[in-house]
């Protein structure tokens, strides 16, 4: 979550005058990082809850749902594609060479995460205030 | 079959064989009569006997129609007499199953008389007698039938009947080879779609799964087919043809019973006791008997006949696995086989193998058959991706094993409940169980029915009585866990739960990784994307639930702007029609392109009519153009529709097939029959009986699921609140393209029905033509015609064209459906529709509930309908001295309320003399105002409760507008006048309009502007004329109060109405005829609009998100 209110709320208003039925364009997430698309969802989120969106909530879901996002990859990970990882980790492996065994497995990393990330607005919503 | 093959065979003699020839139409012919005249007598084996009757045609036509040699007319004559043989074979077993029956119910008399004579209950000779006498008949005619089949075919009875079913068997299969072929073209079509961005993976996988299903019937169908065929050839085992292998395998069968079962047409009558008989019975009669399969070997490896060998005894073994009565049968094949079954089933599709992340084998052969790696490789990922594999698919098997016992406990915990209630008088009561039982006897008295058909209708009895009761016991437990759910939210640490199933060891080294990785997951891209996705779908499902968020709100706000929605108007005068129950089409991932494109479907042309039951019919000149009324017609019934105008530019995709036809619905009738207590009204049981049968569709589901206001639990889909708008519609949404969320919506909805109409009488009101009510009809217009944006521009305001009826649920005298408890159905339901704002303080509720009633549930669509007796419309009017741009909608919606109750800014106002004078007077009478038309709102505030005669006083407002304007000229407008206070309400709901007689004040923009959505221009008289002129002031105007609004000035209602638009604005204001005073005051002030304005045009854009949620429920509020 950054902490530059001003440019979320930048961010906000760009998503939220979208001409509708569209997609939202590349040039206004092209430029996000996974962090800033995370705090755009989550801010929207607790708005459409209803509650008083505060610095320690959004801090707070954010790191949830980045929680939840790893355990639901993590989770869908065949056991074999656990050890390797958890030992090259161990032995001090490069990101590119973590990307290619994610990548090998097989997984489908953009549709896990898209489907928490639904999973977990739709549960937050669920809640009781 | 060939057709006028000459060279095959025996030269002919055309005339003998011509002879043949008629001598076998004229058989054929016989039999397909014999047979049709049987399914008329006996309606209940039609489908048995249609697939004889269809060979039995195509073999008529063949003969008639072709030219056979002498060796091919034989064999049609063969076949023939197969087909004369399943005819005599069914009459048989009807006849059979009919002696068995027969004997099943003596049986049971005599057990019945010799259980009455143990318990000392006196018993005649003569009783005991008739009964053996019967049984002893009965098995008399079962044995004639059997004797009489063996004599008449001349075979085993076996070989006869697989001959028979091996026909039948070959058409099946050319059948499911045809929906197999289907549905690989739809896979392709889908996949096509998939590439080009146009579905969803989803689809695709859904695709394949009816690929994979198909096949599975037709493995099955083979397996039938090979089976019947060794049968029928009698063959001795190892005679077997080269390219066949021949699989023994133990079954249980009952000799006797494998024709009852074939032929079992009173299934589900014989009570409980019988069946626990005949089961009995049937253990002691239980033989062993080798069937046997043939299995084509011929171009296949040892490995894949060895596993179509056990996926054919998984099959049988899992169907008994199923069926859950494996120990009581004894003959069952172990689990293990089954399981080795069911793996090596699984193993020979590629497309698991590789979901389960193991290697490409079939790559790994090529490659080391080109010596790229050594066979030893190529082993070990074989036996270590089956290894996997049996892994993975043991845990899923013993998941459904689970499953299935839990099935089975329920099914026994329900039959004990059953037999509890079999002895309950309640509950016999409320069926009226012995009521029927004494009828019955009375028939029999009286000769009119005879002793087997009151024996018959005894069992069917009891076995309502189980439906019933079955239906009451689902019902509770939903309620129960419905009850559960509500007192139990949901725990964050069940939320987040990964790792459920794993064993300890594994979840500890998932922990682990978790926490290792989550950097990297930070910064890998694919997340990232996946993040963006997310984003994606978010924001569809805020378009589908557009009420219930922020985001709507300003998509919403973005089409006003556009001028879509830009002098909205909402008159609606039309009959509620007929739900449809037959299709939706709408579908969740193109929830964009239906809003996107919803008025594209217009400008079109499409036949809405024929495509989707909407007529709809424009006048546009210019083909850009889109005209601001619209007629059209839905579902038979004509609605007008006002949308403005605006100019239309790009290309819709959406109407292509593969867009449509998501699902065809098909309504279950819930059992209702027996529940409820409707006193007097045979008409409430029927309404009950029709809303039942529209619980089907997903609209109605999500209404009326939202008087349960809880969360709902979807299948494997967690649970779904339905506590707003948003969260309603989305469900509904859902609900039309996934049937976990149909089912279960379903589910939800039908325990509340039983709730509502077991603990409550039932009630027919009737709402009175003319009667102004609101309901989600309007929406479902929207959907039903998927023209979605018709939501926005369609107010859910009608008015009766005729009386009709409405479902209560009676608590005392006092409808259930509208007690103002907090958390009570009303509440649950003006919460889900958006009428009570998600943040109001309990106070604020009921204050708000006070003010709508909740007429009951449509007999005529379903729909739960309200009217709100005038309370939406109370008007917003302008704060006299407000300054500042910042404060515009809040500062205005406070303006309103106070303006409302004091009247104080219209006396203080220069400009509105008129006002001034009227508000002052018309309060409490609210008919005078409206005469003047623009001045309607000060009228909708003062006529809070009288709203039935605003609708409909258009006469009586007319007067009344003469005198309060004293204007003469502009006080005629009759219609208007009607027209505007109806649909004040809607209007307040929506947007702003301008109030002709309020001053625009400088310094607010949105001064001035006015709720009143219902100026149907082509209804409208001069007074209305002059609020729509009014309205464009603000076009006019840069930073004026139309741009205000075209911003989500008032969020979270998505039916926010249009500002008015330029086409209304009448340059030599002649529109303020209406109020001499006014007009002069509306027109000065609008071009002095001051340069803050200018510079501010849109508030909504300054606002924070905050803001206007905290707008959007001041907004509501004040409309109380």
């Amino acid at each position: 979550m950054t902490d530059d209110k001003s440019k979320l709320n930048e961010l906000l208003e760009k998503v939220k005058n979208l001409p509708e039925g569209e997609e939202l364009p590349e040039d206004i997430l092209a430029d996000l990082s996974q962090e800033e698309i995370l705090a755009i969802y989550i801010e929207k989120m607790i708005l459409d809850k209803g509650v008083e969106p505060t610095d320690e909530l959004r801090s707070q879901l954010l790191e949830e749902i980045e929680d939840d996002i790893t355990k639901a990859l993590v989770s869908a990970m065949p056991s074999e594609l656990v050890d390797k990882l958890n030992n090259d980790i161990d032995n001090g492996a490069s990101d590119d060479a973590l990307e290619a065994a994610i990548n090998e497995s097989g997984i489908d990393v953009e549709k896990i995460t898209d489907d928490t990330m639904n999973a977990f607005r739709d549960k937050y919503l669920g809640e009781e205030k | 079959m060939d057709k006028g093959n000459f060279e095959a065979g025996q030269p002919i003699d055309i005339n003998e064989n011509d002879d043949k020839k008629q001598e076998l139409i004229e058989r054929t012919q016989k039999n397909i009569d014999d047979a049709q005249e049987f399914i008329k007598e006996h309606p209940e084996i039609e489908p048995d006997l249609a697939a004889m009757v269809k060979k039995l045609t195509e073999l008529e036509d063949s003969i008639e129609n072709g030219n056979f040699d002498e060796a091919e007319m034989k064999k049609n004559e063969n076949f023939l007499e197969k087909l004369e043989m399943f005819n005599k074979e069914v009459k048989r077993s009807v006849a059979f199953n009919e002696a068995q029956e027969r004997n099943e119910r003596a049986r049971g008399e005599w057990n019945r008389l010799e259980n009455d004579a143990k318990s000392g209950k006196k018993v005649l000779d003569e009783d005991f007698e008739k009964a053996e006498a019967e049984i002893h008949e009965s098995e008399d005619a079962m044995r004639a039938n059997d004797e009489r089949v063996k004599s008449e075919i001349g075979k085993t009875e076996d070989v006869a009947t697989a001959e028979i079913d091996k026909a039948a068997t070959e058409g099946k299969l050319g059948e499911l080879r045809a929906k197999n072929a289907e549905a690989i073209a739809e896979y392709n079509k889908i996949e096509a779609l998939v590439n080009a961005g146009q579905a969803k993976e989803e689809d695709l996988v859904a695709a394949e799964e009816r690929i994979r299903e198909t096949e599975r019937e037709i493995a099955k169908a083979q397996f039938e087919l090979n089976d019947l065929a060794a049968k029928a050839e009698d063959k001795p085992e190892g005679e077997n043809t080269e390219g066949e292998l021949e699989v023994e395998n133990a079954e249980s069968i009952e000799e006797s019973g494998e024709k009852k079962e074939r032929f079992s047409f009173f299934d589900g009558y014989e009570d409980k006791d019988a069946k626990d008989a005949e089961k009995d019975d049937k253990q002691k009669t239980v033989i062993k008997k080798i069937t046997k399969v043939v299995v084509p070997t011929e171009g296949r490896t040892q490995e894949e006949i060895q596993a179509t060998i056990n996926a054919y005894k998984a099959r049988r073994a899992g169907k008994k696995v199923e069926g859950g009565d494996s120990e009581s049968d004894g003959e069952m094949l172990d689990e293990e086989s089954a399981f080795n079954g069911y793996f090596e089933e699984s193993w020979e599709d590629r497309d698991l193998r590789r979901s389960f992340g193991i290697p490409n084998l079939d790559a790994m052969k090529e490659q080391m058959e080109k010596g790229e790696i050594s066979e030893e490789e190529y082993n070990k990922a074989y036996e270590d991706g089956r290894e996997k594999m049996r892994d993975l698919l043991r845990k899923t098997w013993d998941r459904n094993k689970e499953i299935n016992a839990e099935r089975r406990d329920k099914d026994e915990e329900f039959e004990t409940y059953f037999e509890e209630q079999w002895k309950n008088q309640e509950a016999r009561d409320q069926y009226r169980v012995d009521k029927h039982l004494e009828e019955l006897k009375a028939k029999l008295e009286r000769g009119e029915i005879s002793r087997g058909e009151y024996e018959k209708a005894i069992v069917e009895e009891k076995e309502n009585f189980r439906k019933y009761i079955r239906d009451r016991w689902e019902g509770q437990k939903a309620l129960e866990e419905r009850d559960t759910k509500k007192t139990e939210p949901i725990k964050k640490e069940e939320r987040f739960s990964f790792f459920d199933g794993y064993e300890k060891e594994e979840t500890e080294k998932r922990m682990s990784l978790s926490e290792k990785i989550k950097g990297f997951f930070g910064r890998y891209n694919r997340v990232r994307k996946g993040a963006e996705k997310g984003i994606s779908g978010w924001r569809r499902a805020v378009l589908t639930g557009v009420a219930g968020s922020i985001l709507g709100v300003f998509l919403a706000g973005a089409a006003t702007t556009s001028g879509v929605f830009a002098n909205t108007n909402n008159k609606q005068d039309f009959n509620i029609p007929n739900q449809p129950t037959v299709e939706t089409t709408a579908t969740g991932d193109v929830a964009e392109d239906l809003v996107a494109s919803a008025d594209s479907e217009i400008r079109l042309g499409v036949d809405l009519n024929e495509t989707y039951g909407v007529q709809v019919e424009t006048e546009a000149e210019d083909e850009n153009e889109i005209p601001d009324v619209v007629k059209g017609k839905t579902y038979g019934e004509e609605v007008e529709f006002n949308i403005g105008a605006k100019e239309w530019s790009g290309e819709s995709d959406y109407f292509s097939e593969a867009k449509h036809g998501k699902h065809d619905l098909t309504a279950p009738v819930y059992d209702i029959d027996n529940r409820g207590n409707y006193e007097k009204s045979e008409l409430a049981r029927q309404g009950v009986e029709g809303l039942s049968e529209r619980l089907d569709d997903p609209i109605l589901q999500a209404q009326f699921a939202s008087l349960g206001g809880t969360d709902i639990q979807i299948d494997g889909g967690g649970a779904y609140g339905i506590s707003n708008l948003g969260q309603m519609n989305y469900l509904e949404l859902m609900a039309q393209c996934d049937d976990n969320y149909r089912e279960s919506l379903a589910k939800y909805s039908k325990s509340l029905m039983y709730e509502l109409v077991d603990k409550y009488d039932v009630q027919v009101d009737t709402v009175k033509r003319g009667e102004v009510h609101h309901s989600l009809y309007a929406m479902n217009i929207a959907d039903d015609g998927e023209m979605p944006r018709l939501k926005y521009f369609v107010d859910d305001e009608v008015t009766s064209k005729e009386d009709y009826e409405v479902l209560k649920f009676m608590d005392g005298d006092e409808s259930v459906l509208d007690q103002n408890e907090i958390g009570g159905y009303k509440y649950n339901f003006l919460k889900a529709v958006g009428r009570i704002p998600e943040n109001a303080t309990d106070d604020e509720a009921i204050t708000i509930m006070k003010k709508v009633k909740i007429l009951g549930i449509s007999l005529k669509c379903g729909q739960i309908i309200w009217e709100e007796g005038g309370t939406t419309h109370v008007v917003v009017k302008q704060k006299q001295n407000t300054s500042g741009v910042e404060g515009t909608g809040t500062e205005n919606e406070d303006s309103g309320t106070e303006n409302e109750g004091t009247g104080q800014e219209d006396t203080g106002t220069e400009n509105e003399g008129t006002g001034t004078e009227d508000t002052g007077s018309e309060i409490g009478t609210g008919t005078e105002n409206e005469g003047t038309g623009t001045e309607n709102e000060g009228t909708g505030t003062e006529n809070e409760g009288t709203g039935t005669e605003n609708e409909g006083t258009g006469t009586e407002n007319e007067g009344t507008g003469t005198e309060d304007e004293g204007t003469g000229v502009e006080g005629t407008g009759e219609e208007t006048t009607g027209t505007e206070n109806e649909n004040t309400g809607s209007e307040n709901e929506t947007g702003d309009e301008y109030d002709g007689k309020t001053p625009v004040l400088p310094g607010n923009p949105d001064d001035g502007w006015n709720v009143n959505p219902n100026d149907t221009p082509e209804e409208e008289g001069p007074k209305s004329e002059a609020g729509g002129e009014n309205g464009n002031v603000g076009d006019n105007t840069p930073g004026s109060s139309s741009e205000n609004i075209s911003i989500p000035v008032t969020p979270a209602n998505p039916e926010n109405p249009p500002a008015p638009t330029d086409d209304h604005y009448d340059d030599d204001n002649s529109g303020w005829k209406g109020s001499g005073q006014s007009e002069e005051s509306g027109t000065q002030d609008v071009p002095e609009t001051p340069p803050e304005n200018k510079a501010n045009p849109g508030s909504a854009g300054e606002n924070t998100d905050e803001e206007q949620i905290k707008k959007d429920h001041e907004d509501i509020m004040n409309r109380f």
